[in-house]
């Protein structure tokens, strides 16, 4: 072996291979139920630049309308395309439309981009969850507002001047009532159910009055069972919280133990909360 | 939508195959658990989701280390949150003992100087032992730009550390003015 490849192997961060732990494995159930969305497409655009694009779909549209049709025929665009100085900035103006709308959106602007909203907990509204692109993903979020209820929410996005290629943005929107997350941020995230409460370590009933004086329940337990861990239906009060995520508006589910040390990482969540 | 009869196996089978090396794919390249977890739930979400993508046999460790660079890379940028997903992997991760405790020492400060591009070749070399052709598949480059960037990056390493790279002598001349 070489110097440098000598070298190299001596500062590999994790030489040998993880064994799957029970967190491995379960992880692995929790991504097989996860909703699955439709094969993503890759249409293949003419290399036609953006401008003469436009152009022409705007002599198509002066062609095929007729001189008296009665505006607002056709629905309202479900996106909105602004110049900024490094792209493009893009507002999501219907945040439930149908999918196939946002493709065609975006494709009548020459890019072939997929947007895929689903709902998410309150902390991560209007986040770019993740995606897939033929380059490094260069698509951020610009802003999200909402209203005072947490709903009919604004959401930007920004492509930048050279994005080439295709790409399919997740994108977390507000959950309707009766949905249940796809995306969630951390239980005591700002905006979150628990948000600035030190959870870790608490007994199964104080959480239990936590939530209900924040109008929030407990929906499901999971304890672990070898190497993974189950749903149960109920455990004991006394028994102590592990972990927490959000699953629906007003609910969490909890990891809980019956007396196991519970490593404290409270610390870290309560950074900048009130003391108590 | 749900996949077709027989994706669920395909999935668990991969992740059992190539779950060791996008855990060690991630973890040499974060500094926390959470951030390793995270990564290692993305990029097999991707690998669920895009099941009929991946492609058989050893080319899926490739794909999915692929996948994986593009989740760091959001991740570095704070673009990537996670799924709801990983919540014990993250408690089991943040309590095990790191597998290297320090990342200090000549060697280790070389290397952190180097760009991105540099290292990410060098550790796919090294640390993933991947041969020139894989790393193209990884980068999405070709075969030979691929072991043109190694080339330069090992030369760099060696320049950095003050050594001779005797295995780059061997290896033809780096194609002048050409961009990689």
């Amino acid at each position: 072996m070489s110097d440098i490849g000598r070298m190299m192997a001596g500062i590999n961060p994790m030489p040998r291979a993880p064994e799957q732990g029970p967190g491995a494995r379960e992880l692995l159930h929790e991504i097989v139920g996860t909703p699955v969305q439709a094969p993503r497409r890759r249409p293949r655009l003419l290399l036609m630049p953006v401008a003469a694009l436009l152009a022409t779909a705007a002599v198509l549209v002066v062609a095929v309308l007729p001189v008296d049709a009665p505006s607002g025929i056709a629905p309202a665009a479900a996106l909105a395309f602004h110049r900024s100085d490094d792209g493009w900035v893009v507002t999501v103006k219907d945040l439930y439309a149908d999918p196939e709308r946002f493709v065609s959106e975006f494709r009548a602007r020459g890019f072939d981009i997929e947007l895929s909203l689903q709902p998410g907990s309150p902390s991560v509204v209007g986040k770019v969850m993740g995606g897939d692109s033929s380059k490094e993903a260069t698509i951020e979020e610009e802003s999200v507002a909402c209203g005072p209820a947490g709903d009919r929410c604004t959401v930007s996005f920004r492509i930048p001047a050279d994005f080439q290629g295709g790409a399919s943005i997740w994108l977390a929107r507000p959950a309707r009532q009766g949905e249940r997350y796809v995306w969630a941020g951390d239980v005591d995230a700002p905006g979150e159910l628990l948000h600035c409460v030190p959870y870790r370590g608490m007994t199964v009933d104080r959480l239990r009055a936590v939530l209900a004086g924040r109008d929030g329940s407990i929906e499901s337990f999971r304890v672990m069972n070898g190497h993974r861990s189950n749903p149960v239906p109920q455990v004991p009060g006394t028994w102590l919280v592990e972990h927490a995520a959000p699953t629906a508006p007003g609910q969490v589910v909890v990891w809980a133990q019956p007396d196991r040390t519970v490593p404290d990482a409270n610390a870290k969540a309560m950074a900048g909360c009130p003391k108590s | 939508m749900t996949h077709p009869p027989g994706a669920r196996d395909r999935f668990e089978a991969i992740y059992h195959a190539h779950y060791p090396a996008v855990h060690q794919y991630a973890a040499r390249r974060t500094d926390s658990p959470d951030d390793t977890a995270d990564a290692i739930a993305e990029t097999f979400l991707t690998a669920w989701r895009r099941i009929a993508d991946v492609p058989d046999g050893d080319a899926a460790r490739l794909w999915l280390y692929g996948v994986a660079r593009r989740v760091l890379a959001n991740q570095r940028r704070g673009k990537s949150r996670g799924a709801a997903l990983a919540v014990r992997l993250k408690a089991e991760l943040s309590t095990a003992p790191p597998p290297v405790p320090d990342r200090t020492g000549p060697v280790w400060e070389a290397f952190d100087a180097l760009s991105a591009r540099d290292r990410e070749v060098l550790a796919l070399a090294f640390w993933e032992h991947l041969t020139g052709p894989e790393i193209g598949q990884v980068l999405g480059c070709t075969a030979t730009a691929a072991r043109i960037r190694l080339h330069r990056a090992r030369k760099r390493l060696a320049q950095a550390l003050e050594v001779t790279d005797h295995d780059q002598a061997k290896t033809s001349a780096e194609p002048r003015g050409e961009s990689l």
